[in-house]
């Protein structure tokens, strides 16, 4: 599905944010992908979606370059940032059919799964409000919403469990498992450890923009807790 | 006092991008920071090159005593307008509110610190177009050293009187509107309201009801000062002031300035919260029921997106639908009024020169030098999604020329049916401010994309603050000049090739539009 080979991005001033990263997600993957503050998560994910360029290194999604291929591959792919600033200016449904058109979903489609997510995240009534009356929580659901309904094959999400309550963290966890199981992937970055911990089947942990491991989650905790791993290994 | 220093520091310290230069660590922004500067500091010296050149005009026509008035009101009015669009969007802006809200910090404070900054930029103005014209005509009149005193402390006074009334009219609609269900829909409509009132009241009936001679045509600075005199009494005072050396007359004229601002800043300080406030409240009902959606096309949804956007902000309509709006007026005068050259007894018609009038307004107003600044924080959205350069910037493209085509349209029809101009004529009166207005929109993406600017907190920064409006007013003027300079200088010399060189330039700017275009549909916009 997604494979990141030697990918090495450098700010201005030749910090390395990110250090010669190599991933591979599968289909029907969950990849968690931690790392402390400033570690390179959102800059690697950002290099994924083709936010940010990068200077060495390849990400291809099915053996199509994001380079290359922008277009395609970010067709595949929903993003979800740490701070969904999403046009403001829009109703929630104004956004969700904007999405939609962007990524050609079909009417019947769209009435259906927007209908679906919406009522599951308890949206449906506030669709018709501008975003800008929404909180940070409602930006964040009507992210996630914009993003299952174009049924990507890909998901990467950046904190996506910040600002949601406790039933929106619940079922955004039913859904991912969920979409995994019909061959959807799932790279999302976190810091909250335990809910990596039950919900991925794999981890990355990155240090100063460099991979310190990576594996599937019981070849990497082995019997421990994923805290107690990732303190050894940042260490 | 201290606290006011501290924010306003706070506040400038990133002006002409010098926090950048300072402290950035990338060559390709300290470029752009260095690159800014120079285009400011070519506008400077514009702004101190035409009063010199127009003060000795003015002396050639021997009306020399005028230079004090007619500069007071060229700087008040360009003041008036810059406030009025600038007051609301940055006086009350609403996107650090929160934080500078819980700072231990008095309204007031706050307010003055906002306030203190455009100050100082209309300072500088002020201190740019009156002291160099003021001090020829000083030294014409052999001034003594009063005048020169005058001079000085009044450039301190001069932007307060239209700042705090362009302030003053910026905060009442906001404190009006700010409750009101469509609050962006009615401050709008106000704003533009008050505009067109404003600019009504300067090129109104009497302009051309008075039947000016071609005496008074030479003498044309007086007309015109006697004319915005009497919108701006203060002006008198002044005149009084540095041209007698009326002493009093200074005295009522610092009162008059200190007491509007001491005015406006009372109402301000006073609705400040409450303006702030409430612009934080947004409706919400919450009742919506789900219907049936309808589908559009990729190119489709990015234009409907643009536009909901261009509508939903006032500071971008007001600040960018000026040159339409000046269109419309000036078409709506012409119409009730008839040909202004008769009136005004020129050798030439005014007419002719409708396209390259409409051209110059339009170079005005375009809405996509700052339409990619705008994205502000959305922009990875348009980076994230499967949607091409290309299609990013047809979309801004058409919201310019949306509001440009039609106004271009309807009034050449409104023209063409009141005074019958050949079809040829009518066509091209249509198709040159079209394709200059295409080239303009293109030069304008072009700008915004050399010099972005995605962090702002009030939308009048990259609207009205940002490099790339300023350049693509310059260029855009420098290079549709030589448009206008040809077809001029035919019509003088060559008046057979005036038509055929109108299409070609058309031609020319029409195919230099199409290369911009093509440019910047391969550009890579996450470098930008």
């Amino acid at each position: 599905m997604l494979s990141i080979s030697h990918l090495t991005k450098t700010y201005k001033g030749n910090k390395a944010a990110v250090d010669d990263l190599s991933l591979t997600i599968e289909n029907g993957d969950i990849y968690g992908f931690i790392g402390h503050n400033g570690a390179g998560k959102t800059t690697t994910i950002k290099c994924i979606m083709g936010i940010l360029d990068y200077e060495r290194g390849e990400i291809t999604l099915d053996g199509h370059s994001i380079k290359k291929e922008p277009i395609y591959c970010k067709s595949q792919i929903a993003y979800i940032p740490d701070n969904p600033d999403i046009y403001e200016h829009l109703t929630g449904i104004q956004y969700l059919n904007f999405i939609c058109d962007i990524y050609q979903v079909s009417k019947e489609q769209r009435d259906r799964d927007i209908k679906k997510f919406a009522d599951a995240f308890e949206m449906t009534s506030h669709l018709g409000d501008l975003i800008s009356s929404y909180s940070h929580g409602m930006k964040q659901k009507l992210a996630l919403i914009s993003a299952f309904a174009h049924e990507p094959k890909l998901l990467i999400l950046d904190e996506p469990f910040v600002g949601l309550d406790p039933k929106a963290s619940l079922l955004l966890k039913e859904t991912m498992r969920e979409l995994c199981t019909k061959g959807c992937s799932i790279f999302f970055s976190t810091h909250v450890l335990e809910v990596a911990e039950k919900l991925c089947n794999k981890i990355a942990i990155i240090k100063d923009g460099a991979l310190i491991t990576a594996g599937s989650t019981a070849e990497l905790t082995h019997g421990k807790s994923l805290e107690e791993v990732f303190m050894e290994v940042v260490q | 006092m201290k606290k006011v220093w501290t924010l306003l520091k706070t506040d400038c310290c990133n002006i002409l991008g010098l926090n950048t230069l300072r402290y950035s660590k990338d060559s390709k922004a300290k470029r752009r920071s260095i690159t800014l500067m120079i285009a400011y500091a070519a506008v400077l010296i514009m702004l101190v090159a035409y009063p010199l050149l127009l003060a000795n005009g003015l002396r050639a026509m021997n009306v020399h005593d005028l230079i004090p008035e007619y500069f007071l009101c060229i700087t008040s009015l360009i003041i008036f307008f810059f406030s009025f669009f600038q007051a609301g969007g940055y006086l009350f802006q609403t996107k650090n509110f929160d934080m500078i809200v819980s700072l231990p910090l008095k309204p007031g404070v706050i307010l003055f610190s906002r306030f203190l900054r455009l100050y100082l930029g209309y300072f500088g103005m002020t201190v740019l177009v009156m002291v160099p014209s003021s001090i020829l005509y000083g030294r014409w009149t052999a001034k003594g050293g009063s005048y020169y005193a005058m001079l000085f402390i009044s450039c301190i006074l001069i932007p307060l009187i239209p700042m705090a009334l362009a302030s003053l009219f910026g905060s009442l609609i906001h404190a009006w509107t700010v409750r009101l269900k469509h609050r962006t829909l009615f401050s709008t409509v106000a704003n533009l309201l008050l505009m067109v009132v404003i600019l009504g009241m300067s090129w109104g009936p009497s302009f051309f009801a008075n039947r000016i001679s071609l005496d008074q045509v030479m003498n044309f600075s007086d007309t015109m000062s006697q004319q915005i005199l009497r919108y701006y009494p203060p002006a008198a005072l002044f005149n009084s002031a540095l041209v007698n050396g009326n002493a009093v007359s200074y005295l009522l004229f610092a009162v008059l300035s200190i007491l509007l601002f001491l005015l406006f800043f009372a109402v301000a300080s006073w609705k400040y919260m409450y303006i702030c406030q409430n612009m934080q409240v947004h409706e919400a009902s919450g009742n919506y029921k789900f219907k049936g959606l309808k589908t559009n096309s990729i190119g489709k949804a990015l234009y409907l997106k643009e536009l909901k956007y261009y509508f939903s902000c006032p500071i971008y309509i007001m600040n960018t639908i000026v040159g339409y709006l000046f269109i419309i007026v000036a078409t709506v005068v012409v119409l009730i009024m008839g040909d202004p050259s008769r009136a005004m007894e020129l050798p030439f018609s005014i007419l002719d020169y409708v396209p390259f009038v409409m051209v110059f307004l339009c170079c005005m107003s375009s809405t996509t030098a700052s339409s990619i600044s705008l994205e502000g924080a959305h922009w990875w959205l348009p980076l994230s999604l499967p949607v091409s350069t290309r299609d990013i910037m047809k979309s801004k493209l058409l919201v310019n020329m949306t509001l440009a085509v039609p106004t271009i349209v309807l009034c050449n029809i409104a023209l063409q049916i009141r005074f019958g101009f050949v079809w040829y004529e009518f066509l091209l009166n249509m198709i040159i401010p079209v394709v200059c207005c295409f080239y303009i929109s293109v030069l304008g993406l072009v700008m915004n994309c050399r010099y972005p600017l995605f962090e702002w907190k009030s939308e009048v920064v990259p609207v009205k603050q940002g490099g790339a409006t300023m350049l693509t007013m310059l260029i855009g003027s420098l290079s549709l000049a030589p448009f206008v300079g040809v077809v001029a200088l035919c019509s003088a010399l060559l008046p057979g090739l005036v038509l055929f060189m109108e299409v070609m330039m058309t031609g020319i700017l029409g195919v230099a539009g199409a290369a911009l275009f093509y440019y910047l549909s391969g550009m890579d916009l996450k470098r930008l």
